[in-house]
C-alpha cells in the first residue's frame, strides 16, 4: 500500500531536527550561560568609599566643645541635622537629632526640660525621662542620629544616650494598587518598615516569628528586615539568604529590587527565584510555608524566597474561597498563562504553515481580510503586539486621568482605524488583543510572558510549529534548570505538594507544608 | 565564544524554515475538483475555487460576485493539469481545505487508480476528499449545478453527508483514504458516490417571473432566465467499482442496502405495501445491524446473512390497527419480506452484473477460513460472484411515533 508518506517537507524537517539537536546537544550549557544559567558576573567588587574610611572609629570626648565639633564635622552643613549645646545647673549638655525625622515636643518634654530643671543634680540617667541606650563611639552614634534617633550628649561621660523619639510623616496603611482581593484583608504594606513588621506581627502572634533586623547600604543605610519562622524555616535557605545578604557590597538600597537584583542568582532569566508582594496576609502565609521574607525599608514590596513556580498562580483569595472556585481559578490562570505565550506564535505558525488545521470558513474569511493588508501575517502580529506594550508602557506612565485617555486613543482609534484603513486585519487585533487581557491574568510573570512571546512569535513566523516545539522546549529546559536559592522552582510538582498546586485541595487535607522547602516539622496537623 | 555560540545557534533558526511558508492572502482555497480523461488520453482537471471577496468579508463585500470561480488545466498528466492551472490563476493552490474530488464516468472506467499516486504523493493534496463519480456525458456542468443553500459545491456534498445520514442514507459517502484502502483490500471492491446532472425542467414565464421577483438583488438568476439552461445535481446511489475500473451503479435502494450490509446505515423509511396499490406503511429503519457468516461446505461457498433491524412506523394504513399484537406481527413479517427482496437484488445485481464484491464479503472469508482465503483470494470476484446468499431478517418495531391507533382506523361501533 502507498499509504507511507514521505513528503518533502517531513524530510527536511527530520534533517533539520537532526542538525538542531546536533548543535543543541553540543553547546546547550554554553547556551544556558547565555541566557544566565551560570553563575551570574560578579560585579559587586569595587573600591571601599573614601568616607568609610574617615570614619574609623573614634571614641567620644568628654568635652562637650569637642562633641559639637566632631559632629559638626560629621553632618557638614546640612540644614536638618540639629546640633543644640546648652547649659544646665552642672554641666553642658548637646542633644542632636534630625529635624523632621523626631518629635521635638517628646524632646523638649522628655531631655531638655528635665536637664534643665533646677533640682537637675547632674544624674543625666535619671533625669531622662525615656528609655535610651548608650554608645561610646562617633559612628554609631551618627548612625543611630540618621535613623531619626536622637542623641544626647554630657559633659565628662565620654558616651552618648539614643533616645527614641522618631515621628514622620509617613502612608497610612492602604489596599494595594496590584494586588486587589474580593475576600480577604485589604490592607498591604507602606513604606515604613515598622508598620511593616507590625503588620506582619499581628497576622503571626508567636514568638517563633523572628524578625531580625540589619542595616545595607553604605550612604543609604537602609534598614532590613528578615522575618521567617523559627523552627519552620530551612535552614539552608535561612543561611544563603544572610551569606548573600552580607556579601551585598554597594552604597545604595532604595528597593527590594535592589536586593532581589543583588542576591538572585538568575541574572538573564526572566524568572526572578523570589517573589514579591504587597500584602501582609500573603507574607504570613509563605513564611509559615517554610520561606524568608525580606522587608526592606522604604518599599511596600516584600520579598519571599524562595519561589516556587506556582507561586504565581496562587493569590490569596485561593485559600479564602472555597474549594471548587478556587481549583477553578488556578486553571484558569495557568490556561491564561499559556494563551499570553503560546497565541500569537502559534496563530502565525498555523496561518502561514498549516492553514489546513483551520476550519475553512475562517481561513476564507481570513484570507479575504488578509488579502487587503501589505504585511505579512508575521509581520502584522509582531506590529501589533509592539503597539501594545507601548500603549501599556504610556499607560502607566502618564498621569491617571490622561493614561485611560491615552489608553482609548489607543486601542480604539488606532486599532479600529488601522483596521479599516487595511494596515493590519482585523484576526490580528483579536489575537494581540486576547493576548494583551490574558497577560494581566498573570501579573508577576510579566517579564516571563514578555520574553516568550516575543520568541515564540518569532520562531513560529520562522519556522511554523517546529519553531514552536522548538521555543517551548527552550522554555520548558529554561524553567526546569532555574532553582531558587537551592529549590528547584518547578519542585512543587511533587505527591504531596500537587494537593496545593495547579488545583487546591481542601484546607484539611494539606497535611504537609511544601515539602521541597520545608525541612523540619513538615506537617500542618499535630493530632492524628 | 559565547558571540560564536549565539551565531551558531541563530544559524539553523535563520537558514532553514522559508520553505513552507505560505502567507494566506496569497492562496487560493480549492473547494473541489474535477478530474476529466479525454479519448485521445489527456487529461483534463476543473478546480472549483472560493471567491473569498464574495461575502463574509470585513469591507464591502456583496452580492455581486460569484462564491466561486473554476479554472481548467490540461495535460498529458493529472498534475501536469493541475498545475496548469497557473496559468489562468495568480494565487498558489491550496488544497488542504478540499473537500470532494470529482471523476468523469470517462475516467473512472478507462482507470481510477492511475491518479491515485499522485494524490498520495504530492504534499498539495491528502487522502481526505470525497471520491465522487459524475454520471452523464458533459460532466463540466457540474460546477453550474444549483447548489442548495450552500456557497460551492465541496460544501454541498459535504452538508450532503450529513443530511443524508440523518434522513435518507441511500448513497455512499467515501473518502480517498478508505477508497485506497478498499482497493488494496483483497475481500473488498471499492466504490464511490455518484452524481446525476440533470437538466432543470424550464418553467413557465410566469413562474420564472415570480421567482425573480421574490429573488430581488440576485442578477445571476436574471440572466440565465431563458437564455441558458440550468441543472441540478442529484447525489445518489452508488458507483461500484472492479480492480481499477468503474463496472456499474446502483440505484438508491440498493444503496441503502449497500449502507446496510456494510453496517453504514445512518437513516432510511421503507414502504410497505401487500397488494402494491393503496393501504401504504411506511416504516423508518432505526438501525440496522447485519451479521456475514461464511461457510464453506465441499468447496461450495454460501454467505448466510442476518441482518436485525429496530423500526419506527412513521405511517400506518388503516388496514393495520397496531394496537394489538397481530397485525403489529403482521407488519413485521412485510417487513421482513421487503427488506429481503430488496437485499436479495442488491446482492445478486453485484454478484451477476458486477461480478465485484463490494460488500467486503471477502473480509469475512478470510477471517472465518485464513487457510482456504490463500488460494480463494485469487480469484475472489469470481467465486463471490458463484456463492450461494442467504438472507433473513429479523425486525421488531419498538415505537409507533407519536400515534397509537391509525388515524383513519374506523373504530367498532360497540
Amino acid at each position: 500500500m502507498p499509504i507511507g508518506i514521505s513528503q518533502p517537507p517531513f524530510l527536511v524537517t527530520g534533517i533539520m531536527f537532526r542538525i538542531y539537536f546536533r548543535v543543541w546537544h553540543k553547546f546547550m550549557w554554553e547556551v544556558f550561560v547565555i541566557f544566565g544559567f551560570g553563575k551570574s558576573k560578579d560585579k559587586r567588587k569595587e573600591k571601599p568609599d573614601k568616607m568609610e574610611k574617615n570614619n574609623r572609629s573614634e571614641a567620644i570626648p568628654s568635652r562637650i566643645a569637642d562633641c559639637e565639633s566632631l559632629m559638626k564635622k560629621a553632618f557638614g552643613i546640612s540644614s536638618d541635622i540639629v546640633i543644640q549645646a546648652f547649659e544646665t545647673q552642672k554641666g553642658k549638655a548637646m542633644i542632636v537629632y534630625v529635624d523632621g525625622l523626631s518629635n521635638t515636643d517628646l524632646i523638649d518634654r522628655d531631655v531638655i526640660s528635665p536637664l534643665k530643671s533646677r533640682d537637675f543634680e547632674g544624674d543625666v540617667t535619671g533625669a531622662i525621662q525615656s528609655h535610651f541606650t548608650e554608645v561610646l563611639n562617633i559612628p554609631a552614634c551618627v548612625g543611630q542620629i540618621l535613623q531619626g534617633n536622637t542623641a544626647i550628649f554630657y559633659e565628662g561621660k565620654k558616651k552618648a544616650f539614643i533616645v527614641d523619639f522618631k515621628k514622620f510623616e509617613t502612608r497610612s496603611v492602604d489596599v494595594p494598587d496590584s494586588e486587589a482581593v474580593i475576600r480577604g484583608p485589604r490592607e498591604g504594606f507602606t513604606e515604613n518598615l515598622r508598620t511593616n513588621t507590625s503588620l506582619l506581627r499581628r497576622k503571626i502572634r508567636s514568638p517563633k516569628l523572628i524578625i531580625e533586623h540589619t542595616s545595607l547600604g553604605r550612604q543609604t543605610n537602609t534598614a532590613i528586615c528578615i522575618a521567617y519562622m523559627d523552627g519552620i524555616v530551612n535552614r539552608d535557605i535561612y543561611k544563603e539568604v544572610k551569606y548573600r545578604l552580607t556579601k551585598i557590597d554597594t552604597d545604595a538600597i532604595l528597593e527590594s529590587g535592589y536586593i532581589e537584583q543583588y542576591i538572585g542568582e538568575n541574572t538573564l532569566s526572566p524568572i526572578a527565584g523570589m517573589s514579591i508582594t504587597q500584602k501582609p496576609d500573603v507574607v504570613a502565609a509563605r513564611v509559615l510555608e517554610g520561606r524568608v521574607a525580606i522587608m526592606c525599608d522604604g518599599t511596600p514590596h516584600v520579598l519571599t524566597i524562595p519561589e516556587l513556580f506556582i507561586e504565581n498562580f496562587q493569590t490569596a483569595e485561593d485559600k479564602y474561597n472555597r474549594v471548587l472556585l478556587s481549583s477553578f481559578l488556578r486553571l484558569l490562570r495557568l490556561f491564561g498563562l499559556f494563551i499570553t505565550v503560546l497565541l500569537p506564535g502559534l496563530s502565525v505558525a498555523v496561518i502561514t504553515y498549516n492553514q489546513e488545521m483551520m476550519p475553512a470558513v475562517f481561513l476564507k474569511s481570513l484570507i479575504s481580510s488578509t488579502s487587503k493588508t501589505p504585511f505579512p501575517m508575521g509581520a502584522e502580529i509582531f506590529l501589533i503586539v509592539v503597539m501594545f506594550e507601548l500603549l501599556r508602557e504610556a499607560g502607566t506612565r502618564l498621569p491617571k486621568a490622561v493614561g485611560s485617555a491615552i489608553t482609548i486613543v489607543g486601542a480604539l482609534i488606532i486599532g479600529d482605524a488601522a483596521v479599516s484603513a487595511g494596515i493590519v486585519s482585523a484576526p490580528t487585533v483579536i489575537i494581540v488583543a486576547l493576548t494583551a487581557v490574558t497577560s494581566f491574568i498573570v501579573p508577576s510573570l510579566v517579564e516571563f510572558t514578555l520574553v516568550y512571546r516575543l520568541l515564540l512569535l518569532l520562531l513560529g513566523g520562522m519556522m511554523g510549529l517546529i519553531g514552536i516545539g522548538a521555543g517551548l522546549t527552550i522554555m520548558l529546559i529554561q524553567i526546569i534548570s532555574t532553582s531558587s536559592f537551592g529549590v528547584s522552582v518547578l519542585s512543587s510538582f511533587s505527591k504531596e505538594e500537587m494537593k496545593d498546586s495547579v488545583i487546591r485541595f481542601p484546607l484539611w487535607s494539606l497535611v504537609y507544608r511544601p515539602i521541597s522547602i520545608v525541612k523540619e516539622n513538615r506537617k500542618r496537623k499535630i493530632k492524628k | 565564544m559565547k558571540r560564536f555560540i549565539c551565531i551558531f545557534v541563530c544559524f539553523p533558526i535563520l537558514l532553514t524554515g522559508c520553505w513552507n511558508r505560505r502567507e494566506p492572502k496569497n492562496l487560493s482555497l480549492i473547494s473541489s475538483v474535477l478530474y476529466d480523461r479525454s479519448d485521445d488520453g489527456t487529461y483534463k482537471t476543473i478546480l472549483e475555487i472560493i471567491n473569498p471577496e464574495a461575502e463574509g468579508g470585513p469591507v464591502g463585500g456583496g452580492g455581486e460576485k460569484s462564491p466561486i470561480i473554476t479554472v481548467e488545466g490540461e495535460g498529458i498528466s493529472i498534475p501536469e493539469a493541475i498545475r496548469m492551472t497557473s496559468q489562468s490563476l495568480e494565487r498558489s493552490l491550496f488544497a488542504g481545505q478540499t473537500l470532494v474530488r470529482f471523476f468523469t464516468e470517462k475516467l473512472a472506467k478507462h482507470d481510477i487508480m492511475s491518479v491515485q499516486d499522485y494524490f498520495f504523493r504530492d504534499p498539495l493534496t491528502d487522502e481526505k476528499p470525497y471520491v465522487v463519480v459524475v454520471k452523464g456525458d458533459n460532466p463540466e456542468k457540474v460546477f453550474e449545478c444549483k447548489l442548495g443553500l450552500s456557497e460551492n459545491l465541496g460544501n454541498y456534498i459535504d452538508g450532503l453527508k450529513v443530511s443524508q445520514h440523518n434522513f435518507i442514507t441511500r448513497s455512499v459517502f467515501v473518502d480517498t483514504l478508505t477508497f485506497i484502502k478498499d482497493y488494496f483490500n483483497e475481500g473488498k471492491q471499492p466504490v464511490a458516490g455518484v452524481v446525476e446532472i440533470t437538466e432543470e425542467v424550464q418553467s413557465e414565464k410566469n413562474d420564472n417571473k415570480s421567482a425573480g421577483g421574490s429573488d430581488d438583488g440576485n442578477e445571476k438568476s436574471g440572466n440565465t432566465k431563458g437564455s441558458e439552461k440550468r441543472y441540478k445535481l442529484i447525489y445518489t446511489g452508488l458507483a461500484a467499482f472492479k480492480d481499477k475500473k468503474l463496472v456499474g451503479y446502483m440505484d438508491d435502494m440498493e444503496a441503502s442496502c449497500y449502507n446496510i450490509l456494510t453496517n453504514n446505515f445512518g437513516n432510511g423509511v421503507i414502504n410497505l405495501s401487500e397488494d402494491g396499490g393503496g393501504n401504504l406503511n411506511t416504516v423508518r429503519i432505526a438501525s440496522a445491524k447485519t451479521d456475514i457468516n461464511p461457510s464453506l461446505k465441499d468447496d461450495k461457498l454460501s454467505f448466510d446473512i442476518n441482518i436485525r433491524c429496530s423500526n419506527t412506523l412513521t405511517q400506518v394504513s388503516d388496514k393495520y390497527d397496531i394496537s394489538k399484537s397481530e397485525p403489529l406481527k403482521e407488519l413485521e413479517t412485510l417487513f421482513n419480506k421487503t427488506l429481503k427482496e430488496h437485499i436479495g437484488s442488491t446482492i445478486e445485481k453485484a454478484q451477476k452484473a458486477f461480478k465485484s464484491d463490494i460488500f467486503g464479503f471477502g473480509i469475512a472469508v478470510h477471517s472465518k477460513y485464513p487457510k482456504e482465503w490463500k488460494d480463494m483470494k485469487t480469484n475472489w470476484d469470481n467465486a463471490f460472484s458463484l456463492a450461494e446468499v442467504n438472507v433473513s431478517v429479523q425486525s421488531k418495531i419498538t415505537r409507533s411515533g407519536q400515534l397509537k391507533k391509525p388515524l383513519l382506523l374506523k373504530e367498532d361501533a360497540s
